[in-house]
Parts: structure tokens; sequence; C-alpha cells
């Protein structure tokens, strides 16, 4: 064992040398070992052969095996091209020796050649024919570092094991470089020794190519981006924005529908509740909607307001007053968009047109401002025309003293269009029933049309379980509005569901989700949904085949557009959410 | 057990400016430039295979490159991502500002992501081709979706350093 430690000098043309030296290294047996780290060398031998053949390892080989064991790493490979000349006289004057040999031993002993020689002959022909036709031909050297921290040299021993038997079954001989372990420093830095006398094979351009590393880039967060978690592969950081999708050097989404796609256990709602609890936490107003209530313990224990899917309990207050207006003729818009939402386009006649119209004129030039339901039916009635009996019989029902005044006139309302920034209001509706459905989704289209549509305040909308509001049409239209509107308005619309088939069957705006996270799900189902996105036929394939076996939590991020730079994402949520979430009951 | 000195293992030899690019010299005399090639491998027009047998076809006989993939801690985006976290306004109850720094004290104590730095090391022949090679080499790339940035001196100092004193903490 040399232990070498830093030695000062004082040449002026050192600069260099002094400001690179290593701090001290122990050069071991077949280690080296650093202050703060271990480097185990390994550099690997064939068996033999002639460039190009195809017996030889090399076709077994390429550099994602390296990555397999998913240790850090020294990855060096140094090619020299060699001269065409040069190579091919070596090549031939091999042929021509190995030739003569088989040509001895078949008129001296009689002996045929075997298969394996007529294979090595051949392969010196087709090299040497290769090399004289052009094709390009490397010396090339392969060493590996496999490096771990001060203590963890185990976990590096552990890999540089893992890789020998990785390269012993494609049939090369590993090489621990025992007792010239300081080669590898040599190699490894910038300037190195590029061929320090251990073995260089000589391969063709295409052998080489698979050996050759994939580069990767850093991947910054958007000004507004999320956390998600790590990207599976390469282990980096993963962040997500509306605005600027997974990677703010991307061209933006060009929609702002956002997908969470998974059978059920997935992690669906976990990467839902990550993502809102982000967006709530940088000051943005939070709409969801809760088909199964799961989120309402969340909501309220983080100060958020909980919508029933029906009128309140409290009998002082209602799900929303709906005549809203700066000017009578924005009142009278929405006098028309409540009428019509109650009983259809049908009860909007001339003539019950005409009645709304003069009962809000009277109204607002009497007393200017906001009106309740039970005002405009009052002076709806004043009016004493035929015309106006028809509205007056369908909203009466629901104006105060009505048994449906909990939906729209009570003197407070739990809705409004002006959410102040960090509200999260999450709509339960688990308690949704067929009769009130109509109703409901007239309550909701007010609101989305009033807050997220056209409000001052932007807001972001989460939907669980979508696939129970992408059944029912009214919903699936109200879906279909807001994500036409949404990214003009500044709005991201996140929708998580089970059921892809639901989306492709919907209306256009659905079917162009900006960005996808894919979890576990039938290949069947995540190939017609890959393809819906843009993704080839081949990739979609491949894609749906590695989707049906996504362990929990573990999703193919699919970035806007279905441009097909699809990676596997694995969420990551905070311990102490995790803890947060189970003490509230929100979480298994 | 021997005791000596570590500067001996070091094989550059300090910085020579050739035509724009920063040459590091080598013990044996040879003249090294170094790159860095990013790209992002997940996307469909990058073709890092396409561009790397286009660029060893380009290569003249007796010419000699190396690409070298070096593990390193990325922390920039994390860092970058706390920050924001702490400038994050929406946490006006005490519950949410429990999860605001839930969140920042998980993800100060998560560890590292490692990212792996591609690097081209070209040994420049003597005259002139190697360099108007090398000048060529970032445009054959980009037509792959690769990304060819030359190293100055202070990066090519900091990949010597690291190479020579590995840490990975």
């Amino acid at each position: 064992m040399r232990v070498i430690e830093k030695e000062v000098r004082t040449a002026p043309d050192d600069g260099y040398c002094a400001a690179v030296a290593p701090q001290a290294v122990e050069v071991g047996e077949d280690s080296l070992t650093f202050p703060a780290g271990v480097v185990l060398p390994l550099a690997l031998r064939d068996g033999g052969g002639a460039p190009g053949m195809p017996e030889r390892p090399w076709g077994k080989l390429s550099a994602g095996v390296f990555q397999e064991v998913g240790a850090p790493m020294i990855y060096s490979l140094a090619l020299r091209r060699s001269p065409p000349d040069v190579l091919r006289g070596s090549l031939r004057a091999r042929r021509t020796l190995f030739e003569g040999l088989l040509l001895a031993l078949a008129e001296k002993t009689g002996r045929r050649p075997s298969m394996a020689e007529h294979a090595m002959d051949r392969a010196l022909d087709a090299a040497e024919s290769a090399v004289a036709l052009g094709r390009p031909a490397f010396l090339v050297m392969i060493l590996l570092g496999l490096c771990a921290s001060r203590g963890r040299e185990g976990e590096a021993e552990a890999a540089r094991r893992q890789l020998e038997t990785l390269l012993r079954a494609r049939g090369f001989v590993p090489q621990r470089l025992v007792y010239i372990a300081e080669r590898a420093l040599l190699h490894f830095q910038p300037g190195g020794e590029l061929f320090p006398g251990l073995e260089a094979p000589t391969l063709l351009l295409e052998e080489i190519a698979p050996l050759l590393p994939t580069p990767e880039r850093t991947v910054y967060p958007a000004p507004d981006a999320v956390w998600l978690g790590a990207h599976a592969r390469d282990g980096r950081n993963v962040f997500f924005s509306f605005t600027r999708g997974l990677d703010p050097a991307s061209p933006p989404p060009p929609h702002a529908l956002s997908l969470i796609l998974g059978e059920m256990g997935a992690g669906k709602t976990s990467l839902l509740r990550l993502i809102l609890l982000q967006r709530l936490l940088q000051g943005r107003a939070v709409v969801s909607l809760d088909p199964e209530g799961e989120n309402n313990h969340l909501c309220q224990a983080l100060g958020g307001r909980v919508i029933p899917a029906g009128p309140p309990d409290d009998p002082g207050t209602c799900l929303l007053h709906p005549l809203a207006g700066g000017d009578p003729a924005e009142m009278l818009l929405s006098a028309r968009f409540l009428l019509s939402a109650l009983s259809g386009e049908a009860a909007l006649s001339p003539g019950a047109q005409a009645a709304l119209h003069e009962a809000v004129r009277r109204r607002w030039e009497r007393r200017p401002g906001p009106m309740t339901l039970i005002d405009l039916l009052e002076t709806l009635a004043a009016l004493g025309t035929v015309e106006a009996a028809g509205p007056v019989a369908l909203l009466r029902p629901y104006a105060r003293g009505g048994l449906l005044s909990g939906f729209f006139d009570r003197p407070k309302a739990l809705l409004s269009p002006d959410l102040p920034p960090g509200a999260w209001w999450n709509f339960d509706l688990s308690g949704l029933r067929e009769e009130s459905r109509a109703l409901v989704h007239a309550a909701l289209s007010w609101f989305f049309y009033h807050a997220v549509t056209v409000g001052k305040q932007p807001v972001d909308v989460f939907i669980d379980e979508g696939w129970r509001l992408l059944r029912g049409g009214p919903f699936a239209d109200l879906l279909d509005e807001l994500g036409r509107r949404a990214r003009k308005r500044g709005v991201g619309v996140m929708l998580s569901t089970h059921l892809p088939g639901d989306l492709a069957r919907q209306a256009a705006s659905l079917g162009l989700a900006a960005t996808a996270f894919v979890g576990r799900l039938p290949p069947e189902e995540a190939f017609t949904f890959f393809r819906a996105l843009g993704v080839s036929e081949m990739e979609s394939r491949q894609r749906a085949e590695q989707t049906g076996r996504l362990p929990p939590h573990t999703f193919l991020a699919a970035p806007a557009g279905g441009r097909g730079a699809l990676f596997l994402l694995q969420v990551i949520i905070p311990s102490a959410w995790l803890e947060f979430w189970k003490a509230l009951g929100a979480a298994r | 057990m021997t005791i000596g000195a570590s500067q001996d293992f070091v094989l550059g030899q300090g910085f020579q400016e050739i035509g724009g690019y920063t040459a590091l010299m080598g013990r044996d005399g040879s003249r090294r430039l170094l790159a860095e090639i990013t790209a992002d491998p997940d996307r469909p027009e990058v073709r890092p295979q396409e561009a790397y047998r286009e660029l060893l076809a380009s290569l003249a006989p007796g010419w000699t490159i190396r690409l070298l993939q070096v593990t390193w801690p990325d922390p920039e985006p994390r860092k970058a991502f706390l920050a924001q976290v702490e400038a994050w306004k929406g946490a006006e109850t005490e519950e949410l500002e429990v999860l605001r720094q839930g969140l920042r004290l998980f993800l100060e104590g998560f560890p590292l992501p490692y990212r792996r730095h591609t690097l081209l090391e070209f040994v420049l022949p003597p005259g002139d081709d190697g360099l108007g090679w090398w000048s060529g080499a970032a445009e054959m790339l980009a037509r792959y979706g690769l990304v060819l940035t030359p190293l100055g001196q202070a990066e090519i100092l900091a990949l010597a350093r690291h190479l020579l004193n590995p840490e990975l903490e």
C-alpha cells in the first residue's frame, strides 16, 4: 500500500498541478482511496477475435449495462482511429498467417479446420474487406471507476462485483487493475494517459456506437414549479409547472389541462394532493372537485371551505347568490343564465326574455346593485303580464320561502366569484343525488364561469376521480369548457381518472391534454391513450407494456403536446405530509 | 508503505489558448481540448447514437478522442427550488406553514441527485485540421439535439479537481 500526501511545491509553472492534485491518495491493491471517497477501477478484456466478428462479446455490451448497477462511476472510453493502411496490412498479415497455418495443418495432418477456425478466417476476411472499403475502425480503451463516499466503500465494492458478473455473462474478462490501480488515476484525469498499457481491442464503428454514453443535462424548476419526485432512470429531481410543463427549457405546454391516469392504488390521489397543496402554499387559489369527499378533512384542516352538493346545513346560508352584475346588462345575463340553467333553454321564450328584461330594468332603476332571487320574483310578479308568469312559476321554488331556497336564496352564500389568494374550496360531490344533479351543475357552471372563466383571481382546478364527472353529460361539457378557456386565463386544470377511455370519447379540449402522468394501467387502455396523445405506434406499444407493470407511485410522465418525450417518474411525498394526511384519515 | 507526492499523479501541465479555445497541456506534450456534451435523452429529436456515429466517422486516421462520463452531485435544481419554497407566500395558517416547513426539511435531507456529466476530450493533432474539426463538432452534434460546450480553464480545473479528489456528498 502506498499513501501519497499532497506536497506543496513552489515552482512557478506548477499552478495547475497544485490546484488539482489529490489532497492525499492511498493506492491499494485494486482501489484508490481519497480523503472523501474511494474509486474502484475496472477494465475488461474480450476473448480475442477480429474486428466486427459477430462471435465477439461486444455486440452484447452497451453503455446502459454499466448503468444497470446504479452506482456513481467514472466511465471512460478512449478511441483512436486506426489508419486504414496500417490496419489493413496488419489484418492481411494475420489472415495470411492464419490461413497458412490451417493449410499446413491440413496438408501435414489431414485435419480439417474446425467451425471456430472457419469463423475466425471469415471474420478476418470480412474485417480486412471492411477496412479496405473505408469502414472506420478504432483502437478502444474502456476503463471504469466505481465511486463511493468514505465509509460506503462496501456499496462500490458490491457494484463492482455486480458489474463483473454482468461482464462475465457477456463473455468478457473483468480486470481490477490489481497492483496497478494508479493507472486508473493517470487515465481518468483530463490530459491523462488515454491508453495506459492495458489491453485495447480494435473495433469497427458499429461495435463502438452502443458503448458511447448518453448525455444528460440539468433541468431547473420553473418559477411556479412544484416538486414531484425523481426521474426513475437518471435520479434527477423532477418539478412540474402548469405554465412551463416538466422542463422550462422546452416550449410551454399548448394547453393548461394535465391528467393523472392509473388504476386504483396507483397513487393518483396522492400525486394530485402533492401538487394541489404546493399550489396552495404558493398562494394560489385552488378549487377541487371531489366526487368521493376524500379531501374534506384535509381541506378543513388547512382552513379551506367544503362546499356540499346541495343546500348547506346552515339555514342562513345558500350555495350561491346567482344574480350578480355590475350593470343592468350583466344582471339580465345572470337572470337569463339562471332561468335556462334551472329549466333548460326552452324556458327562455321571447316573452320570458322580454319579461326578464323589463323586471331587471325596473329593479335597477329603483335600486341599482345586487339583487336576490325574491327581489327578481317580486319585480316580475309586479309586471302583471302573462309572459312574466312563466319565469315566476319556474323561479318560485328557489326563492326565499320556497322549498329549494337553500340553493340560491338565503341571506349568506358559500360561493362567491371572488376567491381570495391562497383559498381552497373543495366541492364535496359525494352527496350528489340524481334529482339534484342539474341544480348542482347549474351552481358549478355559474361558479366556474364567474370565478374561473372571467374572474380576476387566477385559480387552479383539481378534479379527482374525474371519470364520474366525465360520464355525466352536463359535467363533461363543463370540463370541456374549462379546458378550452383555462390556458388563456392562466388557470391550471388537473384531472385524475382510472378510465382514460372516457377522455378519448370527450370533446376536443379534453383530448388535448398538455401533460399526462400515467400510472399502472391495463396495456390496451394505455396504448389507446398514448396513441391519442400522438405517440408513435411502436413507442405506444412499448410504453403501454411498461405501464402495465408500474409499481405504486411510479408514473410515466408524458410531457406536453404528445411529443413522445416520456420518462418514468417516481413520485416522492414528504414524510411529514404523509403523517399529516394519515392523522386526518386522508391517507391509507 | 510508500510516502510520495500526490502531485506526481497530475499529468496536466497548465493551459494554452489555441484558436480561441482553452487547451490543457499534457505531460506527454499533447494538447487536449475539452467540452461537455449535454442533451435531454427523453426527447425524441435527440439522437445521440447517430450523432456519435457521425462524430467518430469524421475523425481522421490517427486522431484520438475520449468520451468521459463522470457522476457528479447536482444540487443546483434543488437549491433553486428551495429558494422558491422560502419565498412562497401562501402559508397563512399554522397547518400550511407546517406543511411548508415539512417540505423544506424533507428536501434538505433528501439525498442529492447525481448527474452524469458527459465530456469529450480531443487530443489536438499537429496542424490546423484538428482545430477545424473541433470548431465544426458543435454544429455537427447540434443536428442531432446534442449541445457541445467547450470548457474553459475554470471548468477544466473543476473537472480535474473532481476526478483527482472524488467527493460525492
